[in-house]
């Protein structure tokens, strides 16, 4: 399978907003990122807040500059481009937000939200637009009857359906979920996550998909990549990823999972503090801090330097630890 | 909000395109301005204001035509003159063409009213003033004055705030900074002392020019400080809406600005120019008659509702009570003020977002990165 | 009598446009030391019932038709603005949902922790700064002398939720009601969160009313779980038992819309399909009965009551598993044939 979006050595910094008597920093919200995503396939990004996670996303959608580091698309450099160069990718890269209630310019009605791409990419005629527009309110589940009402007439999932309806409306190749159904009631987040799911088998489209919830990303991904304060802690594909969580951090999320059904046995590995500010990581491997496994590797290392990038077939992780030497979570 | 029926249902049975966008153009959607207007509507205060300036407006442009007796030509009399019924008196020919410099169209207004009525006259149905003249007259012209006033500070508002103010959010940064502190310098300056300070710093290129250009720089100043409030409000709504994720989606599609200028922000910033417009109008009336009253506006012989309060000051007599000198300027300016802010109530509560029950039941969005 | 009870609760809102009945006879009751679940999707009530357990519905546009909320023994619908305050935070205390909002911005953390008991009980400032410190201990904060001198925004999110407990504890309410106190937190936060309140839970004995749309999150903390749908309470059963054996079609959906991390993960998930209704007319059926698949003729038109049931040759309906489902007995044979239901009158409810 060819590789549609390679990610290397990415990094998004900003300048902190400046606060009173504090020197200028930088955020490092992304520091050094390699992802791949394949054709077709979906990709799951995990990570708790300022884990830089949404700053990918914006990123790949030309809506931050990357500060460092390369983003291929089909084999083609974006990072770099001017506004015009990387045109022809904005419509190869389409974006579905967080809240379906912001996203939707309140203004508009459905049809004109859905046309408004394909103007702006210039793609068919405006009567052919306005029927493509309708085929797909009809893909996503949508009554096309309803093309010329406004957005806060429908409810949540009905908004994000027509979200997703405008991200597929220029055919792309790659959509980045950005916590699509986290605003949702869960007996609608599984209506839209089986939509994206028929969708993608339907045209052929690879997902990047931003969430926090692990549970979420496992019904929808095939492989999943961990995010802890700006880099990958850990890349596997996903039944690896769930069965077999290599990385401290990684079965540190899991097991924070709550389930209904594991409800009797508590989880046994619990994270103490909060992640520290992407602004001054700390030295070494960044989770140190509040890793539980810290103290199996000898003479603090994990303090002082980068942890070493370990692979296992698919999977491949950053941790110090031996791989076998941790008690299983 | 829509109940879907067939929200899941299969694709199996497909529908025909062209007929379903035939079908769709008839099923029109509740947009903003369309419920705005259900909501105006069924106000009925604001139905009120609305028929009642509608009419005020029209008087307004009309009055050149209207047989009134000219509002400037004097009846010197020992007394004014107490308001006289038209059942007592309907009128008489006594008109005299008797106004100021009138611009061109006004003239030919009142070569019409010539033709029409010859030299027949109302009665002085409100009274007349201590010179004379004709209330009634004298009202009327005068709130031509205020509609000029109100159009001169709804241009400037609309053209030099507006296209300020958005200009400033949307660039940002330094710009930003620095249109903004000059808003905030020419807030600072006193209003009154500002208009006082002009018109004598061009006193003397006034003389010259006649009392049409100190009209004009009164115009101006007018225009001066009602375009602040307007840039701010319009400041602040761009950047907002800037950051709105729907602006962000369109950028991240590859709109470019006047695509989303034209498309996403001037129809989400319009209610806001609309409701600040009606609610800044009435003050705008007032600052006119304020000024005219201490004699920085209008200039006599010119007629303005400010001049009109400062001759019902003269009214104000121990020996004689001439009530009506000053009761009906303050009636026809009141109503109108009234009107005109009950309207603005009413087109605010009819555009403010807030009102829209659709957006209160959303739920919180979860943690994002 | 259990210390907190809800009785027959019926709210409208009322607004010129429209009235939205948000509470449908709403009646539970939480024992003292245990923890209520009040799970449903938004809009379905569950934040109106936290409100009007604390007093907190204005009238207008709230009009309480009927009901009672008695907390041990006082009925918070009969008492007027300045009896609430008393309550309020003493016998009644909150965790809200943002902790960000909910702290005053411009006070430091052990002033608004400190006022709560110079109001209630009347301690002079040491004293309270005293029980102030100690109660941010016992969240969890090593140095909670040193907090006590902090603004709001130089803690962390999961730390200002920490401290807004410690403030609802303060007084050692009788009942604390938590409203979705993690959904913004992240995973981690959240699981430490959850662990602090089965901690205080087994220390302090109060009852506590868990307001969450998060099944996996009741599960973690709640004793019992009330399922509330259409501002009814649907099905209401000991925790365990409920996530056993859903008996409500809405239970049985939810908890199969869930994705979940040990499910297999071909053949996606069963989303309920259509969504929440609102409540702007009293259907005169089951409310669900729209998104049902085990609806039938008398679902639409008769009201089902809220009956307790019984599972044949065994004593577990002890705790009082009640359903409001003419059609349980399917419900349940969906998920074991084994099963068999039968209605149980028990003494207070009503016959079935």
């Amino acid at each position: 399978m060819s590789a549609l979006l390679e990610i290397r050595d990415l990094a998004v910094h900003f300048p902190r907003p400046r606060r009173w008597r504090e020197p200028p920093a930088v955020v490092r919200a992304v520091d050094g990122v390699d992802l791949d995503l394949r054709r077709g396939e979906s990709l799951g990004l995990v990570g708790e807040s300022g884990s830089g996670k949404s700053t990918i996303a914006r990123t790949l959608v030309g809506l931050q500059r990357a500060t460092a580091g390369s983003i291929r698309l089909d084999g083609s450099e974006l990072t770099g481009l001017d506004a015009r160069g990387w045109f022809p990718f904005r419509r190869r890269v389409q974006m579905v937000f967080q809240d379906p209630y912001g996203s939707l310019d309140p203004r508009q009605t459905v049809l004109s939200i859905l046309t408004e791409p394909m103007e702006i990419h210039a793609l068919r005629k405006p009567r052919e637009r306005r029927l493509h527009a309708l085929e797909l309110l009809e893909a996503v589940g949508l009554n096309p009857h309803y093309a010329n009402r406004y957005p806060h007439e429908f409810s949540g999932g009905q908004r994000q359906r027509i979200a997703i309806a405008r991200a597929l409306t220029v055919h792309p190749e790659l959509v980045i979920c950005d916590e699509p159904v986290s605003a949702l009631d869960v007996s609608v987040q599984a209506q839209v996550l089986n939509l994206l799911r028929e969708l993608q088998e339907r045209y052929d489209i690879a997902y990047l998909f931003i969430s926090h919830d692990l549970a979420v990303v496992r019904s929808l991904c095939q492989r999943v990549s961990v995010l802890y304060l700006g880099r990958v802690v850990e890349s596997a594909p996903r039944d690896e990823i769930f069965e077999a969580p290599r990385h401290p951090y990684t079965q540190a999320l899991i097991a924070a999972v709550p389930d209904p059904t594991r409800a009797a046995a508590h989880p046994p590995v619990l994270l103490e503090g909060e992640p520290p500010s992407p602004t001054r990581p700390p030295p070494g491997c960044r989770f140190h801090p509040r890793c539980p496994a810290r103290a199996l590797v000898p003479d603090d290392r994990c303090a002082r330097e980068e942890p070493p990038l370990r692979t296992d077939g698919a999977a491949r992780w950053t941790c110090h630890l031996e791989p076998g030497s941790a008690p299983e979570a | 909000m829509i109940t879907d029926q067939r929200e899941m249902r299969s694709g199996e049975d497909r529908l025909d395109p062209a007929q379903v966008l035939a079908d769709a153009r008839r099923i029109r959607g509740a947009g903003h301005w369309r419920r705005a207007r259900a909501r105006l509507r069924e106000s009925r205060t604001a139905r009120w204001s609305q028929r009642f300036l509608a009419v005020a407006v029209l008087l307004s442009l009309l009055t050149p035509l209207l047989p009134l007796p000219s509002p400037t030509a004097l009846d010197l009399r020992a007394l004014p003159r107490p308001p006289v019924g038209p059942w007592v008196q309907i009128g008489g020919n006594g008109f005299r063409r008797e106004y100021w410099e009138l611009s061109a169209v006004d003239s030919a207004l009142v070569d019409v009213r010539e033709a029409l009525f010859g030299r027949w006259q109302t009665g002085p149905y409100l009274g007349t003033d201590s010179k004379g003249r004709d209330l009634l007259s004298r009202i009327l012209w005068g709130s031509r004055t205020s509609l000029l006033v109100a159009l001169a500070a709804t241009a400037c508002s609309l053209l030099i705030g507006v296209t300020y103010g958005a200009f400033a959010g949307l660039i940002g940064g330094r710009t930003d900074r620095l249109m903004m502190r000059l808003v905030d310098v020419l807030y600072s300056l006193p209003f009154v002392f500002l208009v006082i300070f002009v018109l004598a710093l061009l006193d003397a290129w006034l003389d010259e020019a006649g009392g049409a250009s100190r009209e004009l720089v009164f115009y101006a100043l007018v225009g001066a400080v009602t375009w602040l409030t307007m840039a701010r409000v319009v400041r602040g709504q761009v950047l907002a809406l800037k950051n709105a994720e729907f602006v962000q989606a369109a950028r991240a599609m590859g709109a470019s600005t006047s695509h989303i200028v034209f498309r996403h922000l001037v129809p989400n910033l319009l209610s806001v120019v609309i409701v600040y417009l009606t609610l800044t109008i009435p003050s705008i009336l007032l600052v006119e008659a304020f000024l005219s009253f201490l004699g920085l506006g209008i200039q006599p012989p010119r007629v303005s509702w400010g001049l009109l309060a400062a001759d019902g000051v003269e009214a104000i007599n121990p020996l004689h009570s001439f009530w009506w000198i000053v009761v009906w300027p303050a009636v026809a300016m009141g109503s109108t003020l009234l009107a005109l802010n009950l309207l603005g109530d009413g087109v605010r509560d009819a555009l403010d977002p807030r009102g829209r029950a659709a957006d209160t039941d959303r739920p919180a969005p979860g943690p994002g990165a | 009598m259990a210390l907190v009870e809800v009785r027959n609760l019926w709210v409208d809102f009322e607004t010129p446009e429209a009235t939205v009945h948000a509470l449908d006879e709403v009646t539970f009751s939480i024992e003292r030391g245990r923890t209520l679940g009040l799970v449903g999707e938004s809009g379905c009530g569950k934040s109106v019932t936290a409100r009007a357990m604390l007093g907190l519905l204005r009238s207008p546009p709230a009009v309480v038709r009927t009901g009672q909320v008695v907390v041990d023994g006082r009925d918070l619908m009969a008492m007027g603005e300045a009896e609430l305050r008393g309550v309020r935070g003493r016998e009644v205390a909150l965790v809200p949902q943002d902790p960000t909002t909910a702290f005053h911005p411009l006070l430091t953390v052990g002033r608004q922790l400190t006022e709560v008991l110079e109001v209630h009980e009347g301690l002079r400032r040491r004293a309270a700064d005293d029980r102030a410190a100690a109660a941010l201990a016992e969240v969890g904060f090593g140095d909670a002398r040193d907090v006590l001198h902090r603004y709001p925004h130089e803690l962390s999110g999961g730390m200002r939720q920490r401290a807004m407990i410690a403030m609802a504890l303060l007084c050692r309410p009788k009942l604390l009601i938590a409203d979705e106190p993690t959904t913004a937190l992240d995973v981690t936060l959240q699981a430490q969160i959850l662990r602090l309140f089965r901690e205080l839970q087994d220390r302090h004995g109060s009852a506590v009313l868990f307001v969450t749309h998060d099944l996996g999150v009741a599960a973690e903390v709640c004793d019992d779980v009330a399922v509330m749908y259409a501002g009814r309470i649907v099905e209401s059963a000991p925790t365990r038992e409920l996530f056993a054996l859903a008996l409500h079609p809405f239970t049985r959906g939810l908890l199969r819309a869930r994705p979940r991390l040990d499910a297999p993960v071909d053949q996606g998930l069963a989303p309920i399909p259509g969504r929440h209704p609102e409540l702007l007319e009293r259907p005169p059926g089951c409310p669900f009965v729209e998104r049902c698949e085990f609806a039938l003729g008398p679902c639409h038109d008769q009201r089902p009551p809220f009956e307790l049931w019984s599972l044949a040759g065994t004593a577990r309906a002890l705790h009082g598993r009640r359903v409001a489902c003419f059609e349980a007995r399917q419900v349940a044979a969906a998920q074991d044939p084994a099963v068999e239901l039968r209605p149980q009158s028990a003494p207070g409810g009503r016959p079935a």
